[in-house]
């Protein structure tokens, strides 16, 4: 019973050690920020209670880095609203409006739960951060660099290029726009995949021009038409389009693949907005070529260019009153 | 006597669940008070024309404010918001061994305070200012977290653009003016 007990404690106490080991070099102000990104601390101070839970933060959805106590790392965050969150068996979230050369400070904490600890995360004023993150350590491996996560190449094939001309999709106008047109990529991720049954990556899609690059084309073309009629005025008035989404998959049976494109985006001008989307698929029962994909993006491009085209001539049209 | 005792007994039981139940019920709402208290006043059915100087999400943009070109180039409406976070906890070794916590008490609590601001410019100086604060408090247990700051935070946004725009529109006329002035 003895040896049992002692066995047990060693163990544990293994175990505590081995919870503070997951952390690096002691705490050193960031260098190297880029000048366009926001630079976010979040740190969580030692402490016995809950020291051997660790939670993983993600930034909008995407990991980041595992917050054992004691620990810290540093995120350079793209301008905007960026939501920080961890979940064990209770969610945690908190979101800031990150500007470019600006210091944040998010402070994780762990609160009793039923089965594990909750995680907490807040946002802490600078002098407070910055005088309680000195003890930290950091935390190896986290994701730094903030920037929305390119499509990887995934599986055995090569990445398919699928060629779209605009032509195909809108009338392009006689010559360039000269409108107050941004168009924000939004996308919490990137999914431009070809994948066989079981969701299985068999390689990557890139369109050719990139996908912002023809939303900002389509988008750009049609604020030029619907905008030609109307007062100079009106078309000095900013256009926002934001893209939430706008995805490539080729989801399998055992039967035949359906080559898909969605894409929802948020266009905005003055005090009117509307959501748009475009939906395109393709079934084949041979292999997803990127001749069949590009039907299913070509379709989905087209059904945005139609509804943006009509939310953009409303939209114009109530600024013009 | 035992009858007077189990009675005396079944007695605290009910007194002490009755006066439980507010305090675990309450551990995980989230309050909110919201500033100034426009009695009514809340009709959102206007719009002010001026060049509008905001870098926030547009969600969160009173949508009585309108971009007008057309507008003196020194009539602008700033909108800003900022966000104060605060809050308090038991210490988690005390978390642990409160039979109280056990039972659903509450173990922290968070504040938030979302404060809206609109100023009314000409020459670059402020001549009209609209002020709104949304303060919201929340709970936290053993067995809930309630509302996330994220969730917390949009409300308070959402409460305080609505606010602005209530009372701009009860100004309108005023407002309006300042801004159309030669």
């Amino acid at each position: 019973m003895r040896n049992l007990l002692r066995t047990a404690t060693v163990l544990l106490v293994l175990l505590l050690v081995a919870a503070c080991a997951t952390t690096g070099p002691q705490f050193e102000a960031a260098t190297g920020v880029p000048a366009d990104r926001a630079l976010v601390y979040v740190y969580r101070e030692a402490g016995f209670v809950g020291g051997g839970v660790s939670y993983m933060v993600r930034a909008n959805d995407v990991e980041v880095s595992t917050l054992p106590a004691g620990g810290y790392f540093v995120y350079h965050a793209v301008p905007g609203e960026i939501e920080f969150s961890a979940k064990t068996e209770a969610r945690t979230s908190v979101t800031i409006d990150a500007e470019a050369g600006k210091t944040y400070y998010i402070k994780g904490t762990i609160g009793v739960g039923v089965f594990v600890g909750h995680p907490h995360l807040a946002v802490v004023p600078n002098d407070v951060g910055a005088r309680e993150i000195v003890e930290c350590k950091l935390v190896p491996g986290a994701k730094t660099d903030g920037t929305v996560e390119p499509a990887a190449s995934k599986g055995p094939f090569k990445d398919v290029v699928v060629g779209v001309a605009l032509a195909e999709i809108i009338e392009l106008p006689p010559g360039p726009a000269n409108l107050p047109l941004n168009v924000v990529d939004q996308r919490k991720k990137v999914v431009m995949e070809r994948s066989t049954i079981g969701h299985t990556a068999m390689s990557g899609v890139r369109l050719e021009p990139g996908e912002i690059d023809l939303i900002r084309s389509i988008v750009g073309a049609q604020m030029h038409a619907a905008a030609a009629p109307l007062p100079d005025a009106v078309r000095t008035v900013p256009l926002v389009c934001e893209v939430a989404e706008f995805a490539v998959t080729t989801p399998a049976t055992m039967m035949y693949w359906d080559a898909t494109t969605d894409i929802i985006a948020t266009l905005r001008v003055g005090d009117q907005q509307r959501t748009v989307k475009g939906h395109g698929v393709q079934r084949t029962y041979a292999w997803p070529t990127d001749e069949v994909i590009k039907v299913a993006a070509v379709a989905a491009l087209k059904q945005f260019a139609a509804e943006s085209d009509a939310a953009l001539r409303e939209m114009l049209a109530q600024v013009a009153r | 006597m035992r009858r007077f005792l189990r009675h005396l007994a079944s007695f605290t039981a009910r007194t002490v669940a009755a006066g439980m139940l507010p305090i675990l019920l309450a551990a995980c709402s989230t309050t909110v008070h919201l500033a100034p208290d426009l009695a009514g006043a809340t009709s959102t059915d206007c719009k002010v024309f001026g060049h509008v100087t905001y870098s926030g999400n547009s969600e969160y943009l009173p949508a009585v404010l309108v971009e007008a070109a057309d507008r003196p180039a020194d009539a602008v409406l700033r909108y800003d918001h900022e966000e104060h976070y605060g809050g308090s906890s038991v210490p988690a070794g005390v978390q642990v061994v409160n039979p109280l916590h056990l039972a659903g008490f509450p173990t922290g609590e968070n504040t938030l305070s979302v404060i809206g601001r609109l100023d009314v410019l000409r020459a670059g100086a402020p001549v009209r200012t609209y002020i709104a604060v949304a303060s919201m408090k929340r709970s936290q247990s053993m067995f809930s977290e309630g509302e996330t700051l994220t969730d917390m935070r949009r409300r308070g946004l959402l409460l305080v653009r609505d606010n602005i725009a209530a009372q701009v529109c009860a100004d309108h006329a005023a407002t309006q003016a300042i801004l159309d002035a030669p």
